[in-house]
């Protein structure tokens, strides 16, 4: 916005002497100048469809200026008015999120071309209007301002033009001696353009290597069923038909492929509104906690080299209960191994009870041999078809470990003179004894496209920035084949090209846009003679209607996962002290690091753990006793005493953990930290695991040896600060109240006792005066609840499954900041919406159970009648509102909650906010942020509010059309994002609501009830579906 | 004893105090009002980069406000209008006029005008322009005769209070639609009667909670 | 109580007014100044330490979540405690014609009006937006905005704020005989105009007396209430609360035993260092001391039984959150301070049964501090009772950092620095009333004695 310079000094001279003189001082000057540097690029040209506008900004900058009466803010309108966008309202696109080997379709919010925030497509098979947390975080990654900004060569700024040049030199090269020497490693996909350019750039170099690697990826999976079947299958799972699961280490509610509908699937079946529905059954044998295993009605631990015995177990018991499994002639469970065999009978027998409506799955970093043998299973229990369909791979580029190896190979050998690196970060994630580092000096020209500089671009001769999937045109499919375009919401902030564009400019030496290639690829799906009329459709509807790939039945080859599994039963070995077992997982914040750099998920508590800010290795009681370690609390903080892992000659030492229900003698570490260049978040945050990670063992492996080191380290945990666990007061005051404030049962007692839920009394004064309504009686007249709209919120903890993607979308939707490391080591975390974990039961074999608490709305609410200058006070509707710019910080409020939600802003988390001196937040990362949320400066207090700017743009808008809101109009960010649809908000004085109704079921609780607050926000309690056959306990 | 003081000064002491009672009454009213946008707002008119007059334009050639400010009754701001909106009258009209000059520049170039702004609720108060065009509030009852106006001024404080008092008794700003934009408007006779009709019809119930302008 | 004479040796009024002034008019000893130079240090650390937070952030202190009052409250209750015995000794003994009270109630004021000081910064400096600190007061405003009366916080605010002011108007009528007979007595011009204009042209006739003694009376009679209600409603701050440890209805007599007991603690640290440096030993005398302590002993066990009468009630009342509170504040992470509270506060003043003890300076002295120590603890305990409260998923452990030590060593500094002035520039002892109680203003002194 350089362009407003011209004028300053022009601004005002009647009434604003002061400030004219003001507008001539280098400072002013400055403040003008340092408006967005990052958009100069769209302001140059303001007609394109999207580009940025925003009157925010400017106020903020010049608030700075205060001293004055008033400081001077500009309005910056267009020249020329895009056809559809009105300042000021919200407009949303459709458009998908590539992932992995599947997509997930999204509604994109943007605010004047800006896009804000990111939720699930309700019409995509992949994300069913839910988004997970990685999908809600992914619009800050779109704003990071560390992602790179131009093309690099030997680290030193260069241009786009200047690649293209050079790339052009090389070309001719390659293009005569059909492309010798010249190799991709490209990240794995499933997009018909890509794979499109893929065949041609092999078309044009026949002689050149692909190779596609993915750290964590369904490869296994892949293999498996081709071990199986002899092709190549996606499987698709129907979980909402299955009334036995038994997951075989797979964690398909949370970090497996296409999770969302897995979970939705799996909690439709599990959503029961009376004593005499019935709810499916989940079985789950894993080493480590998942969110998966904390859904499990049983739950058996046990090492993840054990699990492909304990399949083996099963399929013989299927094979006794009548179900014959092929694939099993001669090969025998390993002896020595301990199983629980009246587990393995009891699953065996519900699943053959449930045949053709049961699903074995097991997890991607079990063996191929498991996924073949679980395939012979589904086939055996006539699962396939119904509750599990396969579907032939299309447009894909699936990852290969074998081809990143003898791609390794071949640059050692001096045999790669050029390798393109097209996105990931294989110097970074690459199994370690491949050792990538050493392979790709031997390279002499490496160009690596990525979105940040990092790693493998500083060993690479070019760096080109990779644009964001809201940037840039591309396609892909969905798990069951539906095919999306990805349309850009915004020109690429920093100029950036897609890799369409580049793999295209690969292939033909010249520049082809992104548009143009997605378009061409498209005319094979949609008819020439309505080309236009269809495209806009698809761009519309963000799919293409039916383009889901049928399903196949393959055949099973028998023998050939006979042969297999014989191998890899000899392989078993028992874990032991001197012989541990390490398992590595992608982290539920970073994945496989790739998010390293979003403050979002960095700051997103581990699901299990409760952990933030760092990876630790989780061990179980019983091992930790055995190595004589313990929770290290030391004044409320854990100091955490530090273990050396020593594997196959290479060690690393990280912070344990101490987990319950971790298998004996496992250590579990998550992968994706330790980052050396991510970015100014994710630089230096946990310990880089992958240093241990070998291409032949990539999930788990033995012979893991460990050696305490007297050390500690400091971890941030925003559940069991000071690891209470350790404090037996404590401990047994968490397991006394536990049951009263997450309320559960079997479906027995449920059944038995259909009331276990209601508002029991825990305190006896709690049966004290009522008022008309049977209410307690309060001293303070209550207000009238009974006109107008009153809202209140159901969430139901049979369907949450704990996976933190309502408290991104929180975040997202709430302009809620990022606080660090520091900061929720001293228990200052801001999230609206927290979730509670309990463990019960016994420390190895515990339940865990989820409670997501956010602000209750209570009716006589504790925290208004203390604030002394009534900063929160009760409005019509029943909100509890906080009014920031009202609230003067005595924090009394936040003391006086019972459930204590309410979040105070100690420092300025939103710099700049304060009008104080203290640095300003980056221009851009101010773009991410909802204009219909005020940005909470530093010393006021902050809480869930219900999405009130929802409420009342719902409100605004029935008012202009002269109606009542609709039942479903308002959905909070939590609710919508919410893959179990776990949360229902809406109208209780509308007795036809959604919410009202469910309010109306036996299973509804208040929060301490005892105490009269009288929450807006109530609970359904938890269900558990134990086997009858296996007398274990459930706590309830 | 020697006196050391003179006999007056026995008439000091009360006088002190009433003048601290009064002076501290004063500074009380002193900040009230010109504390208050009342005084620091009201009056408020920047020099505009365009010499653009709202008189000529909205006054005597009668254009309605809502041909440059469409945002007005769909959107919670006006929108001040891109330089198209001028150029659809100026490239025929005036093309050689010294005073929109920038207007042609911006128009050439591409780089927006960057206008002034005068009317302007904290970036916490979430006003929204068309919800209270559909109720019936005028222009004028926030932004004053914007007819009368040369260079256009900020006429009402904009202040929480000011805010208030008319969504406590809304009953004088309430118009029929199609007086929305009439500049220097008089309420007819049976206002009273009129307000009370129209708040039934178009179920205005102007809230007093914090939620309905703070988020 | 007539046989014990209240001042010890023969003095005139005139050796009395002598001995007082003279401590204002002559050059200070030297461990003033070495006082004066300790206690101004701390004054700046203070200055530095509240500078700092309205820089950064009330984030720099330990304060978090669900601990969210920390040292600073802990203080300002501290303080506000301290504040009591002043009023306490001057007025309700007054009225009570409490005699011997006359040697130590100035001082004693005076020490209420600079706790009361220290006290009423922490609330002001605690909150997040220091800048906005007026809305507190109903002024008129462009919000048409008004407090919220039903805030205890805002019920603190006009308690303590009318505290002072009486206190204040209270300590300084009192203060004008004795002032004018400084102005009476005064060498230089300056000091004649400057102690003149604030006796307010006082000549001691008998008509100013009956006024004076009449106003005396009529202030007396208004700071008592006071000295009972501004600690009763500092107490509901906790007690209005629904936190378990908190929501309870014994806490204002209880905080206003305390308070006096606190308060008595203080008076006596004061009163013998002073009486030592300016060798007034005759006239606050050990049966001024004797009384203090058997006071600090009798609130003690007040003290004493409200802490048990918690924990009764806390079992008593079968509310699970609340035993669990008061199970914690035991034998929780902060068990420590609950110890230390009980060991200071009920075990200390018991010594206060043997007359020898009692009697013995360096105990008195040992024991005032102490308990003052005790004190604190208590008010530290009731607030990190906040830690865990009912959902365990929220508990927390608070540690306060430096900058919470800082402030809390700076308002000590800033109490001192006040003081000493004091000492320094007024008559640190009622003359005029202690003159009252000489057996030469008693008329009938010669009656009964033949």
């Amino acid at each position: 916005m350089s362009s407003m310079n011209h004028d300053q000094g022009s601004a005002g001279d009647k009434y604003w002497r002061s400030l004219d003189h003001l507008a001539d001082t280098p400072e002013f000057q400055a403040i003008v100048q340092r408006e967005f540097p990052e958009h100069a690029s769209e302001m140059t040209h303001p007609i394109t469809r999207r580009n940025f506008l925003s009157l925010m900004g400017a106020s903020l900058a010049f608030a700075g200026l205060a001293g004055c009466r008033r400081p001077v803010e500009k309005i910056i309108p267009y020249v020329v008015k895009p056809e559809e966008i009105v300042p000021g309202v919200a407009q949303r696109f459709a458009t998908a999120m590539p992932f992995g080997t599947t997509a997930y379709g999204l509604v994109v919010t943007t605010h004047e071309g800006r896009p804000t925030k990111v939720d699930g497509h309700p019409g995509h098979p992949g994300s069913l209007g839910a988004a997970h947390a990685f999908m809600q975080a992914s619009i800050l990654d779109l704003y990071d301002p560390d992602r790179s900004k131009t093309v690099l060569k030997e680290g030193k700024e260069s241009s786009w033009p200047d690649f293209v040049s050079a790339w052009r030199d090389l070309y001719a090269a390659y293009i005569k001696d059909q492309g010798a020497g010249l190799a991709v490693l490209s990240g794995s996909f499933v997009s018909p353009t890509l794979a499109r350019l893929k065949a041609e750039f092999l078309k044009a170099f026949p002689r050149a290597r692909w190779a596609t690697y993915e750290p964590v990826s369904d490869e296994n999976i892949y293999e498996g069923l081709r071990l199986a079947t002899g092709a190549t299958l996606q499987p698709v799972y129907r979980y909402d038909r299955a009334n036995v699961i038994l997951s075989l280490e797979s964690d398909f509610l949370y970090t497996g492929t296409d999770s969302i509908s897995a979970a939705r699937g799996f909690s439709d079946g599990r959503r029961i509104k009376t004593e005499q529905d019935s709810m499916n059954r989940l079985y789950v044998a894993e080493s480590t906690f998942t969110v998966t295993g904390s859904a499990a009605d049983h739950r058996l631990r046990l090492p993840g080299s054990h699990v492909a015995a304990l399949a083996l177990a099963v399929a013989r018991a299927l094979t006794a209960e009548g179900a014959v499994v092929e694939g099993m002639s001669g090969v025998d469970v390993p002896s020595g191994i301990a199983l629980e065999h009246e587990w393995i009978q009891a699953v065996a027998r519900d699943l053959v009870r449930a045949r053709g409506a049961g699903i074995i799955v097991a997890g991607y970093q079990q063996p191929p041999e498991v996924h073949a043998l679980v395939y012979a299973m589904n086939r055996a229990l006539q699962n396939e078809g119904s509750t599990i369909i396969y579907r032939e791979i299309k447009d894909a580029a699936l990852p290969n470990r074998s081809d990143l190896a003898a791609l390794v190979n071949d640059m050692n050998s001096a045999n790669v003179t050029s390798l393109v690196i097209l996105g990931g970060n294989p110097a970074y994630d690459a199994p370690a004894d491949l050792n990538f580092e050493a392979a790709l000096s031997n390279v002499r020209t490496a160009i690596h496209f990525s979105t940040h500089a990092d790693e493998t671009s500083r060993l690479c001769l070019w760096h080109v920035p990779q644009s964001h999937f809201l940037e840039s045109w591309g396609d892909v499919r969905a798990a069951d084949g539906t095919l999306s375009v990805v349309q850009p919401m915004v020109d690429p902030l920093f100029g950036a090209h897609s890799s369409i564009e580049l793999l295209s400019l690969l292939t033909t030496g010249t520049e082809v846009s992104g548009y143009e290639s997605v378009r061409a690829t498209w005319s094979l799906y949609l008819k020439a003679a309505n080309f236009e009329h269809d495209w806009r459709r698809v761009l519309h509807d963000g799919l293409l209607a039916d383009s889901a790939l049928p399903a196949v039945s393959p055949k099973v080859n028998g023998a050939a996962i006979a042969g297999a599994l014989k191998a890899l039963m000899a392989a078993v070995s028992l874990p032991g002290l001197d012989n541990m077992e390490i398992v590595f997982r992608p982290s539920a914040s970073t994945f496989d690091g790739r998010y390293a750099n979003n403050g979002w998920l960095q700051e997103l508590p581990d699901p299990i753990t409760k952990v933030a800010w760092d990876n630790v290795a989780l061990i179980s009681a019983t091992t930790a006793k055995e190595l004589k370690l313990s929770q290290g609390l030391r004044d409320g903080q854990n100091h955490q005493p530090m273990l050396r892992l020593q594997y196959q000659g290479r060690e690393i030492d990280m912070p344990i953990w101490i987990q319950p229900g971790q298998a004996d003698y496992t250590v579990t570490v998550a992968l994706g930290y330790g980052r050396r260049a991510a970015g100014r978040i994710g630089d230096g945050v946990g310990v880089n695991t992958y240093a241990l990670r070998t291409s032949t063992a990539p999930y788990f492996d033995g012979g893991l040896r460990v050696a305490r080191l007297d050390r500690t380290y400091p971890i941030a945990s925003v559940q069991d600060h000071g690891g209470l666990e350790t404090e037996t007061l404590a401990s047994n005051e968490i397991a006394r109240r536990a049951p009263t404030v997450l309320r559960e049962a079997s479906l027995e007692q449920y059944r038995k006792n259909p009331d276990f839920a209601s508002n029991d009394v825990v305190l006896p004064g709690f049966k004290g005066l009522k008022d008309k309504d049977g209410k307690p009686v309060s001293i303070y007249d209550a207000h009238a609840y009974d006109k107008g709209y009153q809202w209140g919120m159901s969430i139901d903890l049979n369907a949450c499954i704990g996976c933190n993607a309502c408290t991104v979308a929180c975040q997202s939707e709430n302009n809620i900041p990022v606080v660090g490391k520091e900061q929720v080591l001293m228990g200052r975390e801001m999230h609206w919406i927290r979730l509670d974990r309990y463990y019960k039961g016994s420390v190895d074999e515990p339940d865990v159970a989820f409670q997501p608490v956010a602000c209750q709305h209570c009716e006589n609410a504790p925290c208004e009648q203390v604030c002394p200058v009534a900063a929160t006070v009760h409005d019509k509707e029943g909100l509890n509102v906080m009014v920031y710019n009202r609230c003067v910080g005595t924090r009394y409020c936040a003391n006086n909650c019972p459930y204590k939600v309410r979040r105070f802003n100690f420092l300025e988390f939103n710099p700049g906010t304060s009008g104080f001196m203290q640095e300003d937040s980056p221009e851009i990362l101010k773009l991410v942020r909802n204009p219909d949320v005020t940005v909470r400066m530093r010393g006021v207090m902050e809480k869930c509010t219900y999405c009130v700017q929802r409420i009342s743009s719902a409100r605004i808008a029935a008012k202009k059309e002269g109606r009542e809101i609709r039942d479903g109009e308002v959905v909070t960010a939590c609710q919508q994002t919410c893959p179990t649809q776990a949360i229902v908000f809406g109208n209780l004085n509308d007795p036809e609501s959604r919410v009202a109704r469910i309010k109306q079921a036996n299973r509804d609780y208040e929060l301490l009830a005892e105490l009269n607050v009288r929450p807006r926000t109530s609970y359904l309690a938890r269900l558990r579906n134990p086997n009858p056959d296996l007398e274990q306990p459930v706590a309830g | 004893m020697a006196q050391i003081f003179p006999k007056w000064s026995n008439r000091v002491p009360p006088l002190v105090a009433a003048g601290v009672l009064l002076l501290g009454a004063a500074l009380t009213g002193f900040f009230w009002y010109y504390g208050s946008p009342m005084f620091t707002d009201v009056g408020y008119r920047p020099k505009q980069p365009v010499p653009y007059s709202h008189k000529l334009h909205a006054g005597d050639l009668g254009i309605d406000c809502r041909y440059c400010h469409v945002g007005a009754e769909v959107s919670p701001v006006a929108m001040v209008p891109p330089t198209a909106t001028c150029m659809n009258c100026h490239n025929l009209i005036l093309t050689q006029s010294e005073k929109l000059l920038p207007v042609r520049e911006s128009w050439a170039t591409g780089q927006p005008i960057p206008w002034v702004r005068v009317h302007k609720t904290p970036d916490y108060a979430y006003f929204n322009h068309s919800i209270h065009l559909n109720a019936g509030v005028g222009c004028e009852s926030c932004h004053g005769n914007i007819a009368e106006m040369e260079e256009v001024q900020q006429m009402q404080p904009l202040s929480m209070g000011w805010c208030l008092d008319c969504h406590r008794n809304p009953d004088h700003h309430l118009r029929p639609a199609s007086e929305i934009t009439k500049m220097n408007w008089q309420p007819p006779k049976e206002q009273l009667a009129f307000a009370a009709r129209i708040k039934e019809e178009r179920r205005i119930a102007p809230s007093e909670d914090c939620t309905a302008c703070h988020r | 109580m007539d046989e014990a004479p209240l001042i010890m040796g023969n003095p005139t009024f005139a050796s009395i007014t002598q001995q007082i002034s003279e401590v204002v008019e002559n050059k200070p000893p030297k461990s003033w100044y070495g006082a004066f130079a300790a206690a101004s240090a701390g004054l700046l650390l203070l200055l530095i330490a509240v500078s700092y937070l309205i820089w950064e952030g009330t984030g720099i202190w330990g304060i978090t979540s669900p601990v969210g009052w920390g040292l600073a409250i802990v203080n300002f209750v501290f303080w506000v405690g301290i504040g009591h015995a002043g009023t306490l000794i001057s007025a309700i003994l007054f009225l009570l014609r409490q005699r011997w009270r006359t040697s130590i109630n100035r001082f004693a004021e005076a020490m209420t009006i600079f706790a009361v000081i220290c006290a009423l910064m922490f609330p002001g400096i605690h909150v997040g937006r220091i800048w906005v600190t007026y809305w507190f007061a109903p002024v008129p405003n462009q919000m048409n905005m008004w407090p919220n009366f039903r805030s205890p916080l805002l019920w603190d605010f006009f308690a303590v704020g009318t505290y002072f002011t009486v206190s204040l108007l209270f300590w300084y009528v009192g203060l004008i005989p004795d002032i004018a007979s400084l102005r009476d007595r005064a060498k230089t011009r300056s000091k004649q105009i400057v102690y003149g204009i604030l006796s307010l042209g006082w000549s001691g006739g008998n008509k100013q007396w009956r006024h004076y003694e009449m106003a005396y009376l009529i202030l007396a009679g208004l700071s008592t209430p006071l000295v009972l209600s501004v600690h009763s409603i500092v107490s509901t701050d906790f007690a209005t609360s629904i936190l378990p440890g908190w929501h309870t209805t014994i806490f204002p007599p209880y905080f206003v035993a305390g308070a006096i007991f606190s308060g008595f603690a203080m008076v006596m640290t004061l009163a013998v260092i002073a009486r030592k440096i300016y060798k007034m030993e005759n006239i606050i005398t050990m049966y001024h001391l004797e009384n203090m302590a058997k006071i600090m002993m009798v609130t003690g066990m007040m003290v004493g039984y409200a802490y048990s009468c918690e924990f009764f009630i806390a079992w008593y009342s079968g509310n699970v959150y609340e035993r669990f509170a008061f199970i914690n504040r035991a034998f929780g992470p902060y068990w420590w301070s609950y110890f230390s509270m009980i060991f200071c506060n009920v075990v200390v003043p018991q010594i206060f049964w043997s007359r020898k003890l009692r009697t013995s300076i360096p105990v008195l002295f040992a024991a005032s501090i102490l308990i003052n120590v005790g004190m604190w603890f208590e008010r530290f305990v009731i607030i990190v009772t906040l830690a865990r409260d009912y959902l365990p998923s929220s508990w927390e452990y608070y540690s306060p950092t430096v900058w919470d030590w800082f402030t809390f060593i700076g308002s000590f500094g800033l109490f001192f620095t006040l003081f000493l002035l004091f000492l320094r520039y007024v008559p640190m002892i009622a003359a005029a009333e202690v003159k009252g109680v000489l057996p030469q203003a008693d008329p009938h002194r010669h009656n009964g004695k033949h």
